[in-house]
């Protein structure tokens, strides 16, 4: 009996979620040896030539890590779409958009001048890539940049979503695990905890609290205790994600990012967490109304770190 | 309430939608002329901004 | 003229593609190697609070 086969893509991607595949360590050895892994980039030699080799849906399974923002992207998700039975989305940029994501504060114009032209570092007289560049021997293509970042669901249907930023290899372990013993969930499925990353956390808060004043990380250290850290004024994001890491950065003294995206009975994260960051500040004039504002200098960046593409709003409207 | 609105309008400014279109009036059903007089300012404010652009997913 | 096409470049971190192009004799006469993948952290990290760096770096 052939071993089901699996192909691992990087889209626009950092790398985190692959070295996140092999530090499931020796559980990978297990799942190596049940399955046929017939595309992985980072680790093994197959092209995207190989790839248009297949039959359609003759691939079990295919992972994609990255968000889709130029079209080559876009046209190898796509084409895995097609040569794929199902489709799992790992790591936040594929479930939601991501880090990169937060690019859709600015139109691709923008961001091509920006890097190619006016950095510190660019050199003079450089020029943005062009899609298409003519040499004495043949045409050079390069894909185009696209103004927008589009998380894996927005470009083709998904099944499955492991988040995290990097996803935490044991959710990794256990989706691959379910899939080789063929006891996946029926799709749409995200592979997380049930509850909330507070539930996960070993801090301590005072039963009902008030902050007085949101500090950042720029001025002010979490203090050297086991007090919940939205408690001391931080902008812990813990109680608007889903547990599954094991709330690892605030055993690490630091605030919650909200890697693991938003859990599913929200709507649009941010504004769930306006209600909270509201809810727990005592201001009621105006001038405290905006002190409140000056605390939290960049609320898109802070709410949406990991899912400005998914989110209701989604990017900063172009100006006409 | 008002620190949601803040919050909410800082927001729609950070990501290009003008903060003027969101505005909380308290109204209540016996305030008749207060409310026709909020709703035609709000209207003419809203003429003036033009057409709310939201963001457009483009390739 | 023969065109050898390496795509995707494989085994490193990141994407790569290298374009070769080969003489009458099957010598190698050009080679081009083009990085086909930008996220612009260069550009959309800017105006953020310096803490953010340090959390949005990393993820390059």
């Amino acid at each position: 009996m052939s071993r089901p086969k699996v192909a691992i893509y990087w889209a626009a991607s950092c790398g985190g979620c692959d070295t996140k595949i092999l530090d499931t360590d020796e559980k990978l050895l297990d799942i190596a040896a049940a399955v046929d892994i017939v595309f992985w980039p980072i680790a093994m030699d197959f092209k995207y030539a190989d790839l248009e080799k297949f039959a359609d849906r003759e691939i079990d399974l295919t992972i994609i890590n990255g968000a889709v923002r130029n079209s080559e992207q876009e046209h190898i998700v796509k084409l895995l779409r097609r040569k794929s039975k199902v489709v799992a989305a790992l790591g936040a940029c594929a479930v939601s958009g991501g880090i990169p994501g937060l690019a859709n504060q600015f139109t691709a114009d923008e961001m091509l001048d920006y890097i190619y032209r006016k950095t510190l570092t660019t050199e003079p007289n450089s020029q943005p890539p062009k899609t298409e560049t003519e040499t004495e021997d043949g045409v050079l293509t390069l894909p185009k940049f696209y103004n927008t970042v589009f998380s894996l669901p927005q470009v083709i249907d998904v099944e499955y979503f492991i988040p995290g930023c990097p996803p935490p290899p044991s959710l990794i372990a256990k989706a691959l695990e379910l899939f080789v013993a063929g006891e996946l969930p029926p799709p749409p499925a995200f592979v997380v905890g049930d509850k909330s990353v507070c539930d996960e956390c070993p801090r301590e808060r005072t039963g009902k609290f008030e902050v007085k004043q949101w500090k950042r990380l720029a001025t002010h250290q979490p203090e050297q205790s086991n007090k919940c850290l939205l408690e001391q004024g931080f902008l812990c994001l813990g109680p608007a994600t889903p547990s599954g890491c094991g709330a690892l950065c605030p055993k690490a003294n630091m605030p919650c990012e909200g890697c693991m995206g938003k859990s599913q009975d929200v709507v649009d994260r941010g504004a769930k967490f306006i209600s909270t960051i509201a809810s727990l500040y005592p201001a009621k004039t105006e001038e405290e109304i905006k002190k409140m504002l000056d605390e939290i200098p960049d609320l898109v960046g802070t709410l949406y770190r990991f899912d400005l593409p998914s989110s209701v709003l989604r990017g900063k409207v172009k100006k006409s | 309430m008002w620190r949601r609105m803040s919050l909410l309008r800082k927001m729609m400014e950070q990501l290009g939608i003008e903060p003027e279109r969101l505005r909380v009036v308290w109204v209540s059903a016996s305030e008749g002329e207060k409310f026709a007089n909020e709703v035609r300012d709000f209207v003419e404010k809203l003429k003036s901004l033009g057409p709310l652009k939201m963001y457009e997913p483009s390739r | 003229m023969k065109r050898i096409t390496i795509d995707p470049v494989t085994r490193l971190e990141g994407h790569g593609k290298i374009e070769i192009f080969l003489d009458e004799n099957g010598d190698v006469k050009t080679a081009f190697f083009q990085v086909p993948e930008l996220r612009g952290f260069e550009k959309f990290c800017q105006g953020r609070p310096v803490e953010e760096l340090a959390r949005l770096m990393p993820r390059i």
